[in-house]
């Protein structure tokens, strides 16, 4: 009975990673926009969702607000920051995060500062239909992804990775693209943390990690840049690889670390040995 | 007597204290090959780069079918119906021909096949872009360039860095081009091929216009000799 | 009750005291950085080690002057395995910058997940075999250690500027900075460089991680925040240069403590992150750098 319990919060785990893994492939693999600070718009996604439900309004605004939110603070970071290049531009960035972080731990009046939020409400109390939920939605979005790269516009931003003046010289808006692409990123991790926030029912600044940035990023490259199987099969790998160190009989304080030491090293390898990815076909510029 | 498509006017551009640019001023004639030549370092890619849209003059206009251009986005100087390649070839490497093509204008692939064969590109149009040889990858850009709809083709060296076969079918790609009535400013060193093609050929040195005309005004032109073998 | 200035004297004071940290961290990474041309955010955590290594060492209750001297050389150790089992394996490779970027990221996260395996999550301190005297200059009160972080760190820092200016190894280093295919030409050889600028980086950090164990205490993650704010000084006073590292960082300790003035201390982070935001974004060249020509 506890290790089904446990399967299943693996596997609605599993679903949240997929959804984060497949919204950065859109703005890093597909658009070649290195955002470091992903994982900012989970967090805001988590927080917008959780503070509109805890204060009266139905789930579906929660789910809703956080997707709308998280989007257009992922257009408005694009704005300034689109023109920067490549290692730059994952600084900022990341620098991004690290401001989320602090104003979360910081405005304490709506955030409650490191007290977080307990209490979210769920959708419902039954896990396993939660995982089926997660399950939908990360599939869902999964498709959305792979439909959008095979479109006009998908192409484009492929494009705009590819060699950005080039596109320029055939017309194209690349910064309207660059804004749309990190929007839709932004989008669709806010829905994912909106689904944390109410399968975990407290969030806290803690939230805005940057270890869990690398975390998908790891992901992301593990499978292969531009690959939407490769997303799936890289938030499965990662995932899945250090879970099981719990059962080999290392002290419970020791498998913290050695998961983080296990997939800081399968970043590593790859990045020596594979830098493309299990899938991938793009390398990093 | 043909209208002027494009006309820059004094156009200046300096970097860091040293002129790229100087008061550079001519005009293309629709319907004519107009080819700049000029030493290395005479500011040819920067005159391009300025009239696309890449760089913001300092001081200058350019208007292109009346219209002034000056300061637009590369993007929108596209859309004005500018089209152009650059010194390396630019394709979109981890894209399929097909693909490259399709960012220029949407088409079936029986027209993306036409294109390609029209500029003797020797792979298919599944093939991807950084796999092929820069040959073949010169000839994909170019048919992404006339893929795309405009009315002035703007080309920087399309015959450098390509094997003899390839620079060949560059020079009866153009010669076609000419035949069709299109309008084409190229940046080129081959003087042999300058001249046999060329309607009109500018020469830029230091920045600035030094002499124009037909091909033979200009291979008489001492000065233009001076300005390549140096004082 | 202090005045006002005296207020701000000791604010100011606090300031160089911080500022003096992060320019060793700053001048570290801008090393690394200016000659091996990418960003080891790892640095930090190299720092970090530094200072659980002197942790362990003055545990065993070996004199103070030994300890130090072995912490540095773990140090080192430390800095050159990572340079030649990740950097050098990437850069033979012909990683991009992001790529070493996302390296650096990733030995972020594995230091500091091996400090808490090897030595536990829990703050430690490292106990001084000396005392720490307070003394007043004026309204300023300031501690005997802070006294020795600020002269240790000048000290190193000229001995840094001495090393780049005036020896053979340092106008190697610099060569190789400007321009690493000319400085080929004349017989650099960058991996050797590379080494010695990690060398150098190392140094610096187990020397900051050893001042900053003793001034305040030790957690796994404290590398981290010191990365940022390091990297914040160089990028405010410019990356280009690791004299205006040196500069920006210390530029950066004042501000973000005068900065307190106004604003509650738990801002303070909050005052590096939005410099280093604003300055990427609008002003990426630092006070001091020039603006790259635009391709």
């Amino acid at each position: 009975m506890a290790f089904e319990n446990y399967l299943i919060h693996l596997g609605i785990l599993l679903c949240i990673y997929v959804m984060l893994t497949i919204s950065l492939n859109l703005s890093v693999g597909f658009t070649g926009l290195l955002n470091l600070g992903h994982i900012a718009f989970f967090g805001i996604g988590a927080y917008a969702s959780a503070l509109l439900v805890l204060h009266g309004y139905p789930l579906w605004i929660g789910i809703l607000g956080a997707a709308l939110i998280a989007g257009l603070v992922g257009a408005l970071l694009a704005v300034p920051t689109s023109r920067l290049k490549g290692d730059y531009l994952a600084l900022a960035t990341l620098g991004f995060l690290f401001i989320m972080g602090t104003i979360a731990r910081n405005w304490t009046g709506l955030t409650r500062g490191p007290l977080g939020l307990p209490g979210i409400p769920r959708y419902t109390a039954e896990n396993q239909t939660l995982l089926i939920i997660a399950a939908v939605t990360a599939l869902a979005m999964t498709g959305i992804i792979w439909i959008i790269t095979r479109t006009r516009f998908g192409k484009t931003l492929q494009a705009v990775r590819d060699d950005e003046l080039a596109t320029q010289m055939l017309g194209k808006n690349t910064f309207a693209h660059k804004i749309a692409s990190m929007g839709l990123s932004a989008l669709l991790a806010g829905i994912a943390g909106s689904f944390f926030a109410h399968y975990i029912s407290f969030i806290d600044p803690s939230i805005f990690s940057s270890g869990d940035t690398i975390l998908v990023f790891s992901m992301l490259i593990v499978g292969g840049l531009a690959s939407v199987p490769g997303s799936l099969l890289g938030a499965t790998i990662i995932l899945l690889i250090p879970e099981p160190l719990r059962f080999i009989g290392f002290p419970s304080a020791l498998v913290g670390p050695m998961r983080e030491m296990l997939f800081a090293l399968i970043l590593l390898l790859i990045l020596i040995y594979r830098p493309k990815g299990i899938f991938g076909k793009v390398d990093f510029q | 007597m043909n209208n002027m498509l494009l006309r820059v006017y004094n156009l200046d551009k300096h970097f860091g204290g040293v002129y790229a640019v100087h008061n550079c001023t001519f005009g293309v004639r629709e319907g004519t090959i107009t080819s700049i030549i000029g030493p290395n370092g005479a500011g040819k890619t920067t005159a391009f780069n300025l009239i696309t849209g890449i760089l913001k003059p300092d001081k200058g206009t350019v208007w292109f079918k009346k219209k002034n251009i000056t300061g637009l986005r590369p993007y929108e100087v596209a859309r004005t119906g500018i089209s152009r390649t650059f010194q390396l070839a630019k394709v979109f490497k981890y894209m399929s021909a097909r693909d490259n093509l399709l960012i220029a204008r949407q088409a079936s692939d029986k027209e993306l096949q036409k294109a390609l064969d029209q500029v003797n590109y020797a792979r298919e149009l599944d093939t991807i872009a950084g796999e092929l040889s820069y040959g073949n990858q010169r000839l994909l850009e170019i048919a992404r360039a006339l893929l795309l709809p405009h009315e002035l083709l703007m080309l920087d060296e399309p015959t450098a860095g390509v094997n003899p076969k390839v620079r060949q079918e560059l020079k009866s790609i153009l010669k076609n081009l000419k035949k069709q009535g299109k309008t084409i400013v190229l940046i080129e060193h081959d003087m042999d091929f300058v001249m046999s093609i060329s309607d009109e050929v500018i020469v830029l040195n230091e920045g600035t216009v030094l002499t124009s005309g037909t091909p033979a005004q200009v291979r008489k032109n001492k000065r233009v000799l001076e300005a390549y073998l140096g004082k | 009750m202090p005045s006002m200035s005296g207020l701000a004297a000791q604010l100011i004071a606090n300031g160089i005291i911080a500022g003096a940290i992060y320019a060793l961290v700053a001048a570290g990474f801008s090393l690394i950085y200016n000659v091996a041309k990418f960003v080891h955010f790892a640095h930090g955590s190299v720092l970090a080690l530094g200072a659980y290594f002197m942790f362990t060492f003055t545990s065993t209750k070996m004199p103070f002057i030994p300890a130090i001297i072995l912490t540095i050389g773990a140090t080192c150790i430390a800095g050159e395995v990572i340079n030649r089992l990740v950097y050098r394996q990437l850069r033979e490779r012909k990683a991009s910058n992001a790529v070493l970027l996302i390296a650096s990221l990733a030995l972020m996260i594995f230091i500091n997940a091996l400090i808490i395996a090897v030595w536990g999550a829990d703050i430690k301190t490292i106990v001084m075999p000396y005392e720490n005297p307070v003394f007043e200059l004026g309204d300023v009160l300031i501690t005997g250690v802070q006294i020795d972080i600020i002269i240790t760190a000048v000290v190193l820092l000229l001995v840094l500027w001495w090393l780049m200016k005036k020896t053979r190894i340092g106008k190697g280093m610099r060569a190789l900075a400007d321009n690493k295919d000319v400085a080929q030409t004349v017989g650099i050889n960058p991996e050797k460089m590379y080494s010695i600028a990690f060398l150098i980086g190392s140094v610096l950090a187990a020397v900051a991680g050893i001042l900053i164990g003793i001034e305040q205490n030790l957690h796994p993650v404290m590398g981290v925040s010191l990365m940022i704010k390091g990297f914040t000084g160089a990028v405010i006073g410019s990356l280009m240069s690791v004299p205006g590292a040196v500069l920006g960082a210390f530029l950066l300790g004042i501000v973000e403590n005068v900065g307190i003035w106004w604003l509650p201390s738990g801002y303070k982070d909050a005052i590096a992150f939005a410099l280093l935001f604003a300055f990427l974004l609008f002003r990426p060249q630092g006070l001091l750098g020039k603006k790259m020509r635009e391709a």
